[in-house]
């Protein structure tokens, strides 16, 4: 009789330890479905996203090269948008031209440092400080001969208006 | 301003006086390129200086986009130059012509402190 108890209550502790088991391997299944569902809800909504962003995009083309209209409410999304893409524009433009500007001051400098280098100013060196400087206002310009004055008065460069031969 | 004017007319009457080679027609200055590197000063008549028989001095100055140039070379090679971009300087330098008296002073820097030019009769013209 106790031989047979004891194996009632094997069958019976396997028997909870099986239910336990499938029970738990279908909540993992459930689960597995319900981050399965979401992630495809995720994606379905990345893809709306990006449609709205490509869509966006495509406007934002069609504003770039479309004049602003009359009839356009004076703060409408488009307005803004163009004006936006004005002031980077704008901006963009600044910059280059701050750069240039540099570009031609660092220039002048230079046709002045290869001058006193060379101890000699002369026509291939006076075309070469116009060109380079050219844009440039007189003060800036100024700024850069008095260095080649003040080297002239020094004694350190000659000015030689022959033409170099050829 | 005064002071240079009187300076200009002392150093023209200087010039008159030592370096005048003739006076053929009325009164004339003749003035050679002096440089001072005292008083940082240069000056010359445009024309006597291109009469000279000698080809190394020289004097004058130009003006390009609001820069100003003046440089002069005497007859012993000496050099000086100033720069400028002030608006009157500048005026100053359009005013030249080939006979123009022209004297012009520099700063350490190599800026010109002033430049003044006389266009008298006294000028010898340029041949």
């Amino acid at each position: 009789m106790k031989q047979v108890a004891i194996v009632a209550m094997l069958i019976f502790a396997a028997a909870t330890v099986a239910t336990l088991l499938i029970q738990s391997s279908r909540e993992r299944a459930a689960r597995f479905e319900q981050a399965r569902s979401q992630h495809e809800e995720l994606t379905r909504r990345l893809a709306r996203l990006e449609q709205m962003l490509a869509a966006m995009r495509a406007d934002r083309r069609d504003a770039t090269h479309t004049t602003v209209s009359e009839g356009l409410p004076s703060g409408s999304a488009s307005t803004r948008e163009r004006s936006t893409q004005d002031a980077t524009a704008a901006a963009g433009a600044d910059a280059r031209k701050i750069a240039e500007h540099s570009e031609r001051i660092q220039a002048g400098n230079a046709a002045v440092d290869h001058a006193i280098q060379a101890g000699r100013w002369g026509p291939a060196e006076i075309a070469a400080f116009g060109s380079a400087t050219s844009g440039l206002s007189g003060e800036e310009r100024a700024d850069i001969m008095v260095r080649l004055s003040a080297a002239i008065n020094a004694d350190q460069v000659q000015l030689d208006m022959r033409p170099r031969p050829q | 301003m005064n002071r240079y004017r009187l300076g200009l007319c002392a150093l023209g009457f200087a010039g008159a006086l030592l370096a005048s080679t003739a006076a053929l027609a009325g009164f004339r200055i003749a003035q050679q390129v002096v440089i001072s590197d005292a008083g940082r000063l240069a000056n010359g008549v445009l024309s006597y200086v291109s009469n000279t028989p000698d080809t190394t001095q020289y004097i004058g100055c130009y003006s390009l986009s609001g820069l100003g140039i003046c440089s002069a070379k005497d007859k012993t090679g000496l050099l000086r130059s100033c720069a400028t971009s002030d608006p009157e300087l500048l005026a100053v330098i359009r005013s030249l012509n080939g006979d123009s008296y022209l004297i012009f002073w520099w700063d350490t820097n190599g800026r010109c402190s002033n430049i003044e030019v006389d266009n008298a009769s006294y000028s010898p013209p340029k041949s």
